[in-house]
């Protein structure tokens, strides 16, 4: 018996470097799966963005000149400005569209709330590029809306309004973001206890107060996370604007995809990508910092 | 003492379900009145009814005189306490308890001098950047309070507000609870299932059973004078003896029961051949060393100890019938043991006659 102490001690201690170990490994995998799947991608990428091309070859060196030429070259500037509008526009249409879509699921559709939610998600499944299709013979000068318009006497000749511009774009892009808003949005209202929205009324507040104190700002979170789904993948968007934008619907996105698919200026595209990631994720750390300070 | 507020006739149904039927009661100014039922009794629908947020299906509500049935939430004179405390995550705590007040339009620097003052009655004055989540579940409890004073309703409704709370905790609130009743003078309408607590913090008791106030009254009310057997049983124990009346007195009668010929010193408007319960708490039922006119000859069924007293089980010799007897002390109780016939007298005098026949 009087060995016993040490042998355990001498167990208990292997038992804590084979722990060690095994947590050790997982965190290991982790790091490894980060690293490889991500950081290292994004640094090829950010490495590309710094060479240069000569005819179809590309030259690796440090160089500047990419983004030199995206300072200079007055059109990518205003492209990416109009793009971040163009963002900023899908992004507000689809909250004004989209929360009250969310907020009337939440309170007031009772047990039918999962089912219609349920009929909005089911688009998610469907081909994005099969959408766009759809919104062309929609909006197109013999599609849907036309025809209707035509058939009423309203019109005489197709609207050009709704294709081969900005507002086929910013249309069809809504249509295809909007359940990403509301489902974020619906389940940050859905969350907020019964009896706290009573509480509001309780302590005085009529029903628009109790929304402006209350729910507002306690479904914030997800109005904020759908918001930038939307923004994000509207920024970076490129299949929409050449499917439906026609010439004057050109944008940042569509600009990188021709860099990489028709120019095969790979660094250039490299270059005008990462400054769109950069743009995106300041963006991204704001809106963090903005919904941390509504919580105080 | 005047009263504030008052329900009557209430019924309340959901469907085919009824949840209340036909209760009234009126609460007084500065009471701390408690409604006590088990889980699903409906209690919680009657405080609801009160702060509005359910309509009665009939009857009405009454505050100082003036039908509120109607009225909306946000125009009633009450707040309420609720259960899972309902504060708002998105405010800390001095903005919960101020938000009532910044809802009325109060002046900013009023309301902080307000919440100030009610933090410090609830004892949360350093709390007051804290966040509801960075709270414990007894200061989270204090700050819905402080909250629902800070209004200066004219009732307080507390959805039984400790249910969440460990023993310990429970106990230190109760004690809180009723210090700063006290001390604002505000009426309580108090939700629990607990009777301990009911008794100990209340001023009158609302007791709900089958969707109908079985007895209101103040604690001593129910326990020394129990209208139904329920209530009887209901706090602390109680022997229920079916009696038949055999002789009647000046002011008492004669019964047959089924431990014997009893005597029960009450004048009762019942005649000879008429049938009574009578109920005695255990601590009324006196061992005695000899048989006397009036005791009862009983069978020992067994003997809990419980240190300087003991209870005793006994039988009828006539009948299966047990009694419970409280509170002996153990230097009496000691050489008895199963089986042995004593005899016990029962303090008729503070015993109760009820009316309903059937023991339930």
């Amino acid at each position: 018996m009087w060995n016993l102490i040490p042998v355990l001690e001498q167990y208990l201690k292997m038992r804590q470097l084979v722990n060690y170990f095994r947590t050790s490994i997982w965190t290991l995998i982790s790091f490894v799966l980060v690293i490889s799947l991500i950081l290292i991608p994004l640094g090829s990428f950010l490495s590309y963005s710094f060479f240069t091309v000569d005819g179809t070859d590309i030259i690796h060196e440090f160089s500047l000149f990419n983004y030199q030429e995206f300072l200079t070259g007055e059109i990518y500037i205003k492209t990416f400005i109009r793009t971040i509008l163009l963002a900023l526009t899908v992004m507000f249409i689809c909250i004004l569209l989209g929360y009250p879509v969310a907020y009337f699921l939440a309170r007031y559709a009772g047990k039918y709330k999962y089912s219609i939610l349920l009929m909005l998600i089911i688009p998610l499944f469907m081909s994005y590029i099969i959408k766009i299709y759809m919104m062309r013979s929609i909006l197109g000068f013999s599609g849907l809306i036309n025809k209707v318009l035509k058939m009423l006497g309203v019109i005489e000749k197709p609207l050009e309004f709704f294709l081969w511009n900005q507002n086929a774009v910013i249309i069809t892009l809504v249509v295809i973001l909007l359940p990403l808003i509301i489902i974020p949005t619906f389940t940050s209202l859905e969350k907020i206890p019964k009896n706290i929205i009573e509480a509001s009324f309780d302590l005085g507040c009529k029903p628009f107060q109790a929304f402006r104190y209350v729910i507002f700002p306690i479904g914030l979170p997800g109005l904020i996370v759908g918001s930038i789904f939307v923004f994000i993948l509207a920024l970076g968007d490129f299949v929409t604007p050449q499917l439906v934008g026609g010439t004057s619907g050109f944008t940042y996105g569509k600009i990188i995809y021709s860099n990489f698919g028709m120019a095969f200026n790979w660094p250039f595209g490299a270059a005008l990508a990462s400054i769109l990631l950069i743009v995106s994720v300041i963006i991204i750390l704001f809106t963090n910092r903005l919904t941390e300070k509504s919580k105080t | 003492m005047s009263e504030i507020l008052e329900l009557k006739n209430i019924s309340k149904s959901y469907g085919e379900t009824k949840v209340l039927d036909n209760i009234s009661f009126k609460i007084n100014n500065n009471e701390f009145f408690t409604i006590l039922g088990s889980s699903g009794s409906g209690k919680s629908t009657i405080i609801r009814m009160i702060g509005g947020f359910v309509k009665p299906t009939s009857g009405q509500i009454f505050y100082e005189n003036n039908i509120i049935n109607e009225q909306p939430i946000f125009k009633r004179p009450f707040n309420t306490v609720f259960q899972d405390y309902a504060l708002f995550p998105n405010m800390n705590v001095s903005n919960n308890v101020g938000f009532g007040l910044k809802i009325k339009n109060v002046n900013i620097l009023k309301i902080k001098e307000k919440v100030q003052e009610v933090l410090q009655i609830v004892g949360l004055e350093n709390f007051s950047d804290r966040m509801p989540q960075e709270l414990s579940g007894g200061q989270q409890q204090r700050v819905a309070l402080a909250r629902a004073i800070i209004c200066e309703p004219k009732v307080i409704l507390l959805d039984e507000p400790l249910g969440a709370l460990d023993a310990e905790l429970r106990k230190q609130m109760q004690l809180f609870l009723k210090e700063i009743q006290k001390k604002i003078k505000i009426s309580f309408i108090f939700i629990t299932h607990d009777q301990e607590e009911a008794i100990f913090l209340s001023d009158r008791i609302a007791v709900l059973n089958n969707h109908k106030f079985e007895q209101i009254g103040s604690p001593k009310d129910l326990y020394y004078s129990p209208k139904t057997t329920y209530m009887a049983k209901f706090f602390g124990e109680c022997n229920l003896i079916a009696c038949k009346v055999v002789d009647k007195k000046m002011d008492s009668i004669v019964v047959e029961s089924e431990f014997g010929q009893l005597l029960i010193n009450h004048s009762i408007d019942k005649s000879i051949g008429d049938s009574l319960t009578f109920g005695i708490r255990p601590e009324e039922i006196k061992i005695l060393d000899q048989s006397s006119s009036n005791s009862i000859e009983v069978i020992i069924k067994d003997v809990e100890f419980r240190g300087s007293t003991s209870n005793l089980n006994v039988k009828s010799q006539h009948s299966e019938k047990y009694l419970k007897i409280q509170n002996i002390s153990s230097n009496i109780s000691q050489p008895f043991q199963q089986g042995d016939v004593i005899n016990v007298e029962l303090n008729t005098g503070v015993g109760t006659i009820f009316k309903d026949e059937t023991i339930s």
